[in-house]
């Protein structure tokens, strides 16, 4: 009988006060939550594709096969392709504040330009 | 010792090592985009003058949306990196400790001192956000914390530390190799060794050599003897501060470490530099392997790495690479010339004098001593 709760510990709080990074500690909050959420859904999309490449292979998808499911050189890499396109889909937004870094033209502020349209 | 992991454990990993990757990678570089476009020019324009130190730097650049979007995702992926390890020891922490129990002591041995007091730069918090820390011993023959550092340091790396985590040590012996060809050292010992995967190197490298390995985390000790011994190595662990050891005088031809000094503190630094003299025999070497200090580094650099100050539970990591090293050489009982620092850069190229005053060259640095 184990005496190591491994979930409790897995979810455990460092020891260490926690920094926040934004001034509302509630974007932390749903930000931690969100990468959380975003790992688990990766996981569930890493089952079903086991389960496609079972019954591709004719394979009968029981619990027991996906459990035993190694997937091979190919199948590794398009998975971690999967998982750098996925991570780039979700975190879109901050890929786009770094174009509009890298490219000021990318930058015209509307109302300004409503402004200038009015006049031209 | 290695877990049989699920099919879900092993996905919840590999997501958090590309997620890993792309914040190192996609996130990092995009702070210094932000910084080199944005913020350096500004604060220039508004003082007249570049940014003079990494102080000044992080003021500015944690008020950048994104920058505070950069740390706060790269903590929330330490935080699930070490979950993912953890989690997957659920229905398999018994089964290893259990094989850790019976582990015989056929060929190294383990001695647990369970009154041995935990220094505070240990147990003060939980050091690069693991839970439960190097020294948590949660049941009788507790093997967790050996468990978790063992696959997480792997991910922590990126696998840099190849598949037995063994780069460092393999780095120091490559060293000795070279350097000192002949030198046959008939005792070993690696402080702060952890679960002992750099200390393996020297057993392959120096097979007739007594290898011993000291650490303060009881549960990290455990699983380090089962895994050494299942690899056929013979390792001697023990539980001891490297400050003051139980080790007689003059009783090692080799004393090493791997980079432990930056998780120690501004006294324990030099008595345990003091500790590996006190041990070593005449003409004996030490080699105590760590990152670079800031002086090596550009400011941005400085900044990004202080960072980690902050965000990951390392305490002592930016004052210790701030230190005046030689110093504390001196400081510690080595008279002038016995001991130096030496880059050793990551790809096995050897040193030259042009290379060693570059900024910016990553490598291990070494503090080297002959006795
Ligand atoms: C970053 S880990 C490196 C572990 C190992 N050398 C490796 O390369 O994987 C630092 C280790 O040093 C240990 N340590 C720190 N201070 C120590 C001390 N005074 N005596 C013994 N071990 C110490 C910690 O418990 C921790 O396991």
């Amino acid at each position: 009988m184990t005496e190591i709760d491994v979930n409790k510990l897995a979810n455990a709080k460092a020891k260490g006060k926690r920094p926040y990074f934004f001034d509302d500690p509630a974007v932390e909050r749903v930000l931690s939550i969100t990468m959380a959420v975003a790992t688990e859904l990766a996981v569930t999309r890493e089952r079903l594709d086991t389960v496609e490449r079972l019954l591709e292979a004719g394979e009968p998808v029981t619990k027991a096969n996906i459990d035993a499911y190694r997937p091979d050189d190919d199948a590794s890499k398009d998975r971690q392709q999967w998982h750098a396109d996925y991570i780039s889909r979700i975190l879109r937004i901050v890929h786009q504040e770094l174009e509009a870094v890298e490219n000021e033209s990318l930058n015209e502020d509307p109302e300004k330009l409503a402004d200038d349209f009015a006049a031209a | 010792m290695t877990p049989d992991w699920s099919h879900d454990d092993k996905s919840r990993q590999a997501f958090q090592r590309s997620l890993r990757e792309c914040v190192i990678r996609d996130l990092s570089n995009g702070s210094r985009l932000v910084f080199e476009n944005q913020v350096s020019p500004k604060f220039e324009k508004e003082n007249g003058r570049p940014f003079q130190n990494r102080q000044e730097i992080k003021a500015e650049m944690r008020k950048e949306p994104f920058y505070q979007a950069h740390l706060s995702i790269q903590r929330a992926a330490q935080e699930l990196m070490w979950a993912s390890v953890t989690y997957s020891l659920d229905r398999q922490i018994d089964g290893m400790m259990a094989k850790a129990k019976q582990s015989s002591d056929t060929l190294g041995s383990l001695t647990i001192n369970p009154d041995m007091p935990i220094p505070k730069y240990i147990d003060s918090l939980d050091i690069h956000c693991m839970p439960g820390g190097y020294t948590t011993d949660l049941c009788d023959g507790d093997i967790s914390a050996g468990a978790i550092y063992d696959k997480g340091s792997y991910m922590y790396g990126s696998g840099r530390g190849g598949p037995y985590g063994d780069r460092s040590g393999q780095s120091i012996v490559n060293y000795l190799k070279r350097e000192h060809p002949d030198f046959a050292p008939k005792r070993i010992l690696d402080m702060g060794c952890a679960t002992g995967n750099n200390t393996v190197p020297f057993c392959d490298a120096y097979p007739d050599a007594d290898v011993h390995g000291i650490e303060l985390g009881a549960a990290l000790l455990r699983y380090g003897h089962a895994r050494t011994e299942s690899l056929g190595k013979a390792i001697h662990f023990s539980q001891q501060n490297a400050e003051q050891t139980n080790f007689e005088d003059e009783s090692f031809d080799l004393i090493v470490s791997c980079i432990i000094f930056h998780e120690t503190s501004r006294k324990a630094l030099p008595r345990i530099i003091a500790e590996t003299r006190r041990l070593l025999k005449p003409g004996g070497l030490m080699v105590h392997l760590e990152a670079g200090q800031f002086e090596n580094f550009d400011l941005w650099r400085q900044t990004v790495f202080d960072a980690e100050t902050y965000n990951n539970n390392e305490p002592f990591w930016s004052t210790y690479r701030d230190m005046d090293l030689e110093a504390v050489i001196a400081e510690a009982g080595w008279s002038d010339g016995t001991a130096h620092l030496h880059l050793e850069p990551f790809g096995h190229a050897p040193v030259t004098s042009s290379n060693k005053s570059q900024k910016n060259m990553l490598g291990f640095w070494f503090m080297v001593g002959q006795k």
